[in-house]
């Protein structure tokens, strides 16, 4: 488990690193603009979260991505285009979130033909 | 208990859980709602692309049927390693929204209810529904695209795994339906808008648009919405922030000062208005509504106070 901690660690020093040194609108780095989900939150009586949140949000979920088996890439990628509400929900819940992809019964049906023969 | 025995009380828990305590089912009620008697009585939108799905990757599948009628090229297997978890053999709803808003499209998802859904078809807009195709102790989760109904037949059709033009009667379709939460998303093009779109989900859509990086996508959408909200200051605020990410400064400057217009009292709005015009250099213009901002930030809160103290920084 240490090394998993140290490298969720590593993910979010790294994508900390990546928005102060590399963005010019960075919100965290330098005070700047109030963005549209920050006043979508605010009009809907939300709490509204401080950009640190969101950030660590996101390297939560990407370094769950990669945890699942996606490139490092991928999830980098995947994250980006998440909205700040939708990290937060993942951040806290993506291993009960449902996953839909299954095709058919035919599991539960093998089960029943198991249990009943 | 034998096996045998125990196998036959699931399925009878089963059925029950599907088939018996179902409580009250929308589809019930469709009749008496003034929303479904103005409904054409049968819509099947021929024109949706069918792709069957591989493995557990309806998802990818799905979402290449809504973007390809939405004149995207897109192949089911260039979507899976945008929204495809291999060890969760599934993909997840926000990844769903994510991927639309990849291609410059906008998600829109709904509220729960069953006439809903049958007037967006009736609008021309199939809908992604997520579903529970087993039980609520062993669910299935799936995705499909509802291409069509029949109010009088009381079905539905779905392109759904491998089978393009499903049917499935309204019962146990909802049934399928409600397991997954009535969970249903149209996609539209950045100005275009489902039937009976509520500005704020049509507006937090498009803010994820723009926090996914797709600025042009995200300004005609935002355009298109304080055209149809005249009152919308969020409208204006969003515009402004996208032509402020591109550096547009002065394109933000109008858009920030129209949202002014709506709401003379908005924090928001002098506050990164003032910010696009120390962008621009224009310190002295800029002074006003900074401290417009730092005095309505008492109310509104201490996040508007960045633009002054920022100023005041530059006169040191």
């Amino acid at each position: 488990m240490t090394f998993r901690r140290a490298s969720r660690l590593v993910t979010v020093v790294s994508v900390i690193t990546t928005l102060v040194v590399g963005s010019l609108g960075s919100q965290l780095a330098v005070a700047d603009i109030v963005g549209t989900e920050a006043l979508l939150q605010e009009q809907s009586g939300t709490v509204t979260r401080d950009e640190l949140q969101s950030l660590i949000a996101r390297g939560d979920v990407q370094q769950k991505l990669i945890d699942y088996g996606i490139s490092p890439e991928q999830a980098s990628e995947r994250v980006a285009a998440l909205t700040e509400a939708e990290l937060l929900q993942l951040s806290q819940h993506i291993d009960d979130e449902p996953a839909g992809g299954s095709v058919t019964l035919i599991l539960l049906i093998i089960i029943l033909i198991i249990l009943l023969r | 208990m034998s096996l045998r025995q125990a196998g036959w009380s699931l399925v009878i828990a089963a059925s029950f859980l599907t088939g018996c305590a179902t409580g009250t089912l929308q589809y019930e009620q469709l009749s008496a709602e003034p929303a479904v008697t103005g409904l054409t009585d049968q819509v099947l939108l021929h024109e949706i692309p069918f792709f069957p799905q591989e493995a557990y990757q309806c998802g990818p599948a799905s979402l290449a049927m809504l973007m390809s009628h939405q004149g995207k090229s897109v192949q089911p297997s260039e979507l899976v390693d945008q929204v495809f978890i291999e060890s969760r053999q599934g993909s997840l709803k926000a990844e769903m929204q994510a991927a639309t808003r990849r291609q410059g499209l906008l998600p829109y998802v709904h509220d729960t209810r069953f006439s809903t859904l049958l007037e967006q078809l009736d609008a021309g807009h199939p809908v992604l529904v997520f579903q529970n195709l087993g039980f609520g102790f062993y669910p299935v989760w799936h995705y499909a695209v509802v291409i069509g109904y029949d109010l009088n037949e009381e079905t539905m059709v779905l392109h759904s795994g491998t089978t393009a033009g499903l049917e499935r009667d309204f019962k146990r379709f909802e049934l399928e339906w409600r397991g997954g939460d009535y969970w249903a998303m149209t996609m539209h093009r950045p100005g275009k808008f489902p039937r009976n779109a509520e500005p704020t989900p049509y507006l937090e859509a498009t803010a994820g648009l723009e926090q996914a990086g797709q600025f042009e996508a995200a300004a005609l959408a935002y355009q298109a919405a304080s055209e149809r909200w005249p009152d919308q200051l969020i409208a204006w605020m969003g515009l402004g922030n996208v032509r402020y990410r591109q550096q547009k400064f002065e394109d933000a400057q109008h858009a920030y000062q129209q949202a002014l217009t709506l709401n003379v009292d908005s924090a928001a709005a002098h506050h990164n208005l003032a910010w696009a015009l120390m962008r621009q250099q224009d310190f002295d213009a800029a002074y006003e509504p900074a401290r417009t901002a730092n005095r309505l930030a008492d109310e509104q809160g201490d996040r508007y106070r960045s633009a002054l103290h920022a100023w005041l920084e530059n006169q040191k």
